[in-house]
């Protein structure tokens, strides 16, 4: 899987179209019991917010690791990029805020980290 | 192919009595049932409820009756049902709604067994080792997902709900016959009573609906073996 700043753009056009949709979310089920409906509409809305999170801190990376492999910045980049990406959504629309975390390396004798190059 | 479901319905909050219901669909071949009941669910009709999970049987989730047979929804094959299909919720349990079932008193009875490592001595501190053909002896009953599919097939069960039902024995069977393991004594106590293993009539609608092709009710016989003849080590 590859990802650049254009797919990762148009992904953000995708996800407003699904989230626009994803207001007017309707159910035939209206029971009460067991509704299996229900529990699916709402873990939509929750995949939806995964997959805002995931792609506005895939634009923010600019750089490649791990299955994070990015056409335009295929180098990995420790020196600024060596700590997680935290994510949290607001109450607006494209409401992203990042922050982040430092990496808690273990220094293993063996598995030392290192770029992916294959 | 186009094939035509006929799917026992019953919502409780709406319905006296079950149902027919019937759906026309268009499917590969190689689609599964479970596929099937997706299209109806997410095109047709929202309301159509039936459990699912992983859709690879490995979960046990979405056992019904298939043409008669308890079978996971998400290993039948379209090919293999023809174009007409009848689905209900599996026998022997109360249903919930649709092709959802009440599993408490399957798991009531599971537990019933003590279905976990009994040990009187102290913690050895370091793994309790068995050699690989102490490890075959209960092999068959590790397999076991919960799903119900034996115990909703089982005459004995559909007669007597307060069985314990074959799932049970097969997972009791999984420690009776555990070298490791030292509550046999308990187990075997449990399932030699009125309602233990002695209900079985070897009927084999239990091996022939076990989705992991365990040979439940020959797991059953060794049991009762056992009770017989108060051994844990014999065939």
């Amino acid at each position: 899987m590859e990802r650049d700043e254009a797919g990762l753009r148009k992904a953000l056009d995708t996800l407003d179209g699904l989230q626009d949709a994803y207001k007017r979310v309707q159910m035939q089920d209206k029971g009460k019991k067991f509704n299996t409906e229900l529990v699916e509409a709402i873990e939509l809305g929750f995949l939806l917010d995964c997959a805002e999170a995931t792609i506005h801190g895939a634009l923010a990376r600019q750089e490649s690791r791990g299955a994070h492999y990015r056409t335009d910045y295929q180098k990995r980049d420790d020196e600024n990029w060596l700590k997680h990406t935290l994510a949290y959504k607001g109450t607006k629309t494209h409401d992203v805020r990042l922050d982040y975390k430092p990496v808690e390396l273990i220094d293993d004798p063996i598995f030392k980290p290192k770029e992916r190059k294959y | 192919m186009n094939i035509l479901m006929r799917i026992r319905r019953y919502n409780p909050e709406k319905d006296n009595k079950p149902y027919w219901d019937e759906f026309r669909v268009d499917m590969e071949p190689i689609d599964r049932l479970l596929d099937a009941l997706n299209v109806v669910k997410w095109t047709m009709d929202g309301t159509l409820t039936y459990r699912r999970s992983c859709a690879h049987g490995v979960c046990g989730s979405d056992a019904m009756r298939i043409n008669g047979r308890n079978r996971l929804a998400c290993k039948v094959l379209i090919r293999d049902v023809g174009s007409k299909v009848t689905i209900e919720p599996m026998l022997g349990f109360p249903v919930i709604k649709d092709l959802v079932v009440d599993m408490d008193p399957f798991f009531d009875k599971y537990k019933a067994v003590k279905p976990y490592l009994i040990t009187h001595d102290s913690d050895p501190g370091t793994e309790r080792l068995q050699s690989p053909a102490e490890r075959e002896r209960y092999d068959e009953g590790t397999k076991c997902i919960l799903c119900g599919a034996c115990t909703g097939s089982c005459p004995s069960v559909w007669g007597n709900p307060d069985w314990v039902g074959p799932a049970s024995i097969v997972n009791a069977h999984r420690f009776i016959f555990d070298s490791r393991d030292q509550g046999a004594a308990e187990r075997l106590a449990i399932l030699g009573q009125r309602d233990g293993v002695w209900r079985c009539r070897t009927i084999f609608n239990c091996a022939d609906a076990c989705p992991r092709g365990i040979h439940v009710t020959d797991l059953i016989e060794q049991v009762k073996r056992a009770i017989v003849y108060n051994d844990t080590k014999g065939e």
